[in-house]
């Protein structure tokens, strides 16, 4: 690994996790509140996510393994705000009732 | 409930441990700012206090900060949930003025005493050594006399009380990992990996374990009263919580190991576990909005509510984010004990404990004085100047902690040349000084939070109509 790809590396696995959380967060905001913005930038998000992993596979010099288990996570990361938003919304029913 | 009126003895005793731990906040802004001014100069107080003096003060305030407002959240809440005072609590009162006294004399060895012949005299009564739990031995028995009767507190009482919720569970099972690991501060080992490899059970399982549960009962405890959540789904995401930070976090350890001499699978075990850890982080973060949207806002404590947001975001920018760029070893290699390194640990820190603790202590505070809506601007200038100081100040790090990475360890080899010159490179320098910077906006929010703490909704009568349920009031006069 050279150090500009160190730091190349590392910058790119921190906005890896930074636009899943600004997936899920556009993804739930939409969701809950209805905010129309929000909705129509949750695909954007996940696709930069998308692109990002794809610049971690084909760019760094990660093992492996590592870029395995980052595509794996990619595809969690498509999935966790759904499923604990339906989660959470099958919890609070009586609540909303 | 217990009562609506005056504070139980416990709640008084909570509220003791919250002045307690706001002042033992100050003085980690302070240790923390004299340190920040040696990284810019470093003739600054030296020799009279060097710093390694002013980090083990910064370090140790700053456990000891967290520690004593989750001693005194509990004491707090649960007073509530249990529909009694706790058991025991005179001899917790009694306590909690010998660890004042301890930490005060601790505080004044590591500063006037500093260092001492490196031998048994040394661990009992001027320092440990070990970088988080350097108190000396007699200091760290008290600290376990203290979380001893804490236990016994809140066991004593379910027993007595009978009335166990599942957030009492969860608490009292999470109280013995959090009382045992403090025993691993003891041994002094003189092989220095085995040395490391036990401590970071303690440091670790603490800050990544134990302290997770501690935070996510005080949380759930607070939810139900920030928001009047249902206890089931508190308790059934509290379970949900506890189940994915022990199945990430536990074995998350080995990415402490990586560098200490353990066998080589703990790089991937360690960087499997901790790549996964940002995940309930998020789903942390889908609640949290999820809350905010479903209740529209609606509460009667916007502090508290705007500081748990903080605790959901922060923990999982500081921990997930943060964490995940240093985390695997390829990089960690690199990066591991450099500024990126601090940068992560004072974001993760404040994101995950800091802004829950400050929910927690508004939550008491607006209990304590009647119950009254908590509004005004202060409390949003304290929440804006800490959360911008410490954001600008992890930002710096992270420069900093790169620029450092970049030259020490990757182009330097990590020797103490490349040290050197890393430290006088113009990014680590300007990292440095805008650190600064952001610390003193940190420090101006810390007086506008106690400012804030001391006066906020001391300035309103309150009347509660007749037969009008609890939290239901009629405010006459300025809203503090």
């Amino acid at each position: 690994m050279t150090p500009t790809n160190l730091l190349l590396t590392a910058t790119l696995l921190g906005l890896y996790v930074l636009c899943g959380g600004a997936y899920g967060t556009c993804y739930t905001l939409g969701q809950v509140q209805g905010w129309r913005l929000c909705a129509r930038l949750t695909p954007g998000l996940y696709a930069f996510q998308v692109a990002i992993m794809l610049a971690v596979v084909f760019l760094t010099p990660l093992a492996f393994a590592w870029k395995a288990l980052i595509l794996v996570s990619t595809a969690a990361y498509a999935v966790i705000p759904a499923i604990t938003l339906r989660y959470l919304r099958g919890l609070h029913a009586g609540e909303e009732t | 409930m217990v009562s609506t009126g005056a504070p139980i003895r416990a709640q008084q005793l909570g509220l003791r441990y919250f002045v307690a731990s706001m002042v033992l906040f100050g003085l980690l802004i302070i240790a923390g700012m004299l340190a920040a001014t040696q990284y810019v100069n470093p003739n600054f107080l030296f020799p009279v206090l060097p710093f390694s003096i002013l980090k083990i003060l910064h370090i140790n305030t700053m456990i000891l900060f967290l520690l004593l407002a989750f001693i005194g959240s509990i004491y707090w809440l649960l007073p509530d949930e249990f529909g009694s005072d706790l058991v025991g609590i005179r001899v917790a009162e009694l306590l909690f003025w010998v660890l004042c006294a301890a930490i005060v004399v601790v505080a004044a060895v590591f500063v006037f005493v500093q260092i001492g012949p490196a031998n048994e005299t040394t661990l009992w009564f001027v320092n440990q050594g070990r970088k988080y739990v350097e108190a000396p031995r007699w200091a760290a028995l008290g600290i376990v006399a203290v979380v001893g009767c804490f236990v016994w507190n809140i066991v004593g009482t379910a027993i007595r009380t009978r009335r166990v919720t599942g957030v009492t569970w969860v608490l009292m099972l999470d109280l013995i990992p959090l009382f045992g690991l403090y025993l691993f501060a003891f041994p002094a080992i003189t092989n220095v990996s085995v040395d490391q490899f036990w401590w970071w059970w303690l440091v670790h399982f603490w800050v990544e374990a134990t302290w997770e549960i501690l935070i996510g009962c005080i949380i759930a405890l607070a939810l139900m009263q920030i928001l009047r959540a249902r206890r089931e789904v508190v308790e059934t995401w509290l379970y949900i919580e506890v189940a994915l930070v022990l199945g990430t976090g536990v074995l998350g350890i080995g990415h402490h190991y990586f560098w200490i001499g353990p066998p080589k699978y703990w790089m991937g075990i360690g960087g499997f576990f901790s790549a996964l850890e940002p995940l309930p982080l998020l789903g942390m973060v889908i609640h949290a909005i999820y809350d905010a949207g479903t209740h529209r806002m609606e509460t009667t404590n916007h502090p508290a509510f705007f500081w748990l947001l903080a605790e959901a975001f922060g923990n999982f920018l500081g921990g997930g984010m943060w964490g995940f760029m240093i985390t695997l070893p390829q990089i960690n290699l690199y990066a591991h004990g450099t500024q990126w390194t601090a940068s992560h640990g004072h974001f993760a820190f404040w994101g995950a404990y800091g802004c829950g603790v400050i929910c927690v202590m508004y939550l008491a505070l607006q209990k304590q004085r009647g119950g009254a809506p908590f509004t005004g601007n202060t409390w949003k200038w304290a929440f804006g100047l800490l959360n911008a100081g410490m954001l600008g100040m992890v930002g710096a790090l992270l420069v900093s902690g790169m620029a450092q990475t970049f030259f020490e360890r990757a182009i330097g080899g990590s020797t103490f040349n490349a040290y050197i010159t890393a430290q006088a490179q113009p990014w680590f320098l300007e990292g440095i000084y805008m650190r600064e910077v952001f610390g003193l906006v940190f420090t101006a929010g810390f007086f506008v939070l106690a400012w804030d703490l001391l006066t906020i909704g001391r300035r309103v009568t309150v009347t509660r109509l007749e037969g009008a349920p609890e939290g239901t009031v009629t405010a006459t006069g300025p809203l503090a």
